[in-house]
């Protein structure tokens, strides 16, 4: 497999083949990112193309001081707070709303398994949609900052320095950060749970 | 137990414990903590726990078709980016200077046109410097205007005289013309200056020399032979042999108009102005005397004649006495 840098050069010199390899390399990973932060299929996806043109447009600039990764990644990200900014937040008192039987059994058993009492595996918890669900609505009650912090190290597996560089922040604000939204996340299940 | 003083530290601490971000004394150090501290331990399991969940979270894949859209949006955007400098900047650029200079065309053409026709009715004669020389006369130069079906004109005797011209007057009464006109060569001084007059078949010529002063009051004094005439003609000689204006039925003031311009080019001018003016309007002969048409004068004409040039032989005019 050709590594980023080999593809990148060649997108510089107006590779069409290898513009498409990094695309298809890369769609899923910003779109999941995406998707986690904004919460919407559309918006997602149009907001993965606009990453990806905004790439092509801006490659002549890309110097390489940066991984390519992290560098799209940035891309997203900047294009998705904005975003985020411009919605209107979801309210909170919308996850606090009345439990249906199923999604009431649900809760149950996202509190064991959170109350470690639970013997659940988080990857088979999660095939629940109604957990999947309450997680999801969970992580868009968290401020945009702290939401993202999360899903980049929880979801999408970056370094601490990988966040850092695309969000263009300090080492030091990226740990803080990270260690309100784990806290603010776990107040708001234990509330909704 | 945990002091919650140190809380926010303290989750910090935890939640780089749990990423490994910890330097190896810290991590030990939490490590130890939680071994003794079952509360620490609980809060550390949920954290770990809470990771794990949203690690576990099942990845959104990409629309199918994204990545064929991303690249159609940029094809797109390529030419939306392009079409604009290709149009605005070169081809549009271009059409619209074209269309400025069509424009602009359309508006001079037919004031250009106007400009020349107006020149061609009022404009000087001939135009100075060359300028336009042969449009008036399909490019051959001055115009030489010869009286049809008559014999070449003489050339004016003076080499250059500032009026140089021939006049033909047709009368069936050449005797008495003749008479009148010899008369008046007297009255005016100019029999000294001019040799005696020529005769072949039915023309008499008599060439007349002298200042213009002198050779106006001649043409004064012949207004009283007018009525002898049938008809008089002028032709007006340029300061180059083959510039010549001839003016039909010229008339005495017309004559002394052009006498009296300031310069040849004004001279010209204005002979051509009579001539034109004579031919759509025949005012020969005159019913009283006074039926004359207008004289134009250029503005100065008379005051800018230097009075030291009183008796300089300056005019030539032959008279050619014709029986039709």
């Amino acid at each position: 497999m050709l590594d980023d840098a080999v593809l990148v050069e060649r997108c510089q010199k107006g590779d069409a083949s290898a513009m498409h390899r990094l695309i298809v390399r890369y769609q899923d990973r910003i779109y999941n990112v995406i998707h986690k932060i904004c919460q919407n299929r559309d918006d997602a996806a149009e907001l993965t193309q606009e990453t990806f043109v905004k790439f092509i447009e801006n490659i002549e600039s890309f110097r390489g001081h940066s991984t390519f990764y992290t560098w799209l990644f940035r891309i997203a990200v900047n294009l998705t707070y904005n975003h985020c900014r411009r919605r209107v937040r979801l309210p909170m008192q919308s996850i606090h709303a009345p439990l249906r039987p199923d999604q009431a059994e649900a809760a149950g058993r996202l509190e064991a398994y959170l109350a470690g009492q639970g013997g659940d595996d988080p990857v088979q918890l999660v095939q629940d949609r109604e957990i999947g669900q309450i997680v999801l609505r969970s992580l868009a009650c968290l401020p945009d900052d702290q939401r993202i912090v999360l899903v980049l190290r929880d979801m999408e597996g970056m370094t601490y320095a990988e966040i850092a560089e695309a969000l263009d922040v300090e080492l030091g604000t990226v740990k803080s950060r990270l260690s309100r939204a784990r806290a603010a996340l776990r107040d708001i299940l234990k509330s909704v749970v | 137990m945990i002091n919650e003083d140190d809380k926010p530290s303290l989750d910090e601490l935890l939640s780089a414990y749990l990423d490994g971000q910890l330097s190896e004394r810290r991590h030990n150090e939490i490590k130890r903590m939680a071994g003794h501290d079952p509360e620490l331990a609980a809060r550390l399991d949920a954290l770990a726990r809470q990771r794990d969940l949203l690690q576990a979270m099942p990845v959104e894949k990409a629309p199918s078709g994204l990545a064929q859209d991303i690249l159609a949006c940029l094809e797109r955007r390529f030419i939306l980016e392009q079409y604009p400098k290709i149009t605005r900047t070169s081809a549009g650029a271009k059409q619209l200077f074209a269309r400025r200079v069509v424009t602009a065309a359309a508006i001079l053409l037919p004031i250009g046109v106007l400009a020349l026709v107006l020149w061609q009715i009022l404009g000087p004669f001939p135009l100075p410097d060359g300028w336009f020389s042969g449009g008036r006369n399909g490019g051959e130069g001055p115009v030489v205007v010869a009286p049809a079906g008559s014999d070449p004109l003489p050339v004016p005797t003076v080499p250059y005289a500032r009026f140089s011209a021939v006049l033909e007057l047709q009368t069936e009464q050449t005797r008495a013309l003749r008479s009148h006109l010899e008369k008046v060569i007297f009255i005016n001084g100019l029999q000294e200056l001019c040799p005696p007059p020529r005769h072949e078949g039915a023309t008499w010529t008599y060439v007349i020399r002298g200042p213009s002063a002198r050779v106006g009051a001649l043409l004064d004094d012949l207004r009283d032979a007018w009525s002898l005439c049938g008809g008089a003609n002028l032709t007006l000689h340029g300061p180059e042999v083959t510039q010549a204006v001839r003016i039909g039925d010229v008339t005495i003031g017309q004559i002394q108009s052009l006498l009296a311009q300031p310069s040849d080019l004004q001279r010209l001018w204005t002979a051509e102005r009579f001539a034109r003016l004579n031919a759509v309007r025949p005012v020969f002969p005159p019913a009283d005397g006074g039926g004359e048409p207008a004289k134009p004068v250029l503005a100065g004409g008379h005051e800018i004649r230097d009075p030291r040039a009183e008796d300089q032989v300056d005019a030539s005019l032959v008279i050619l006495l014709k029986r039709p």
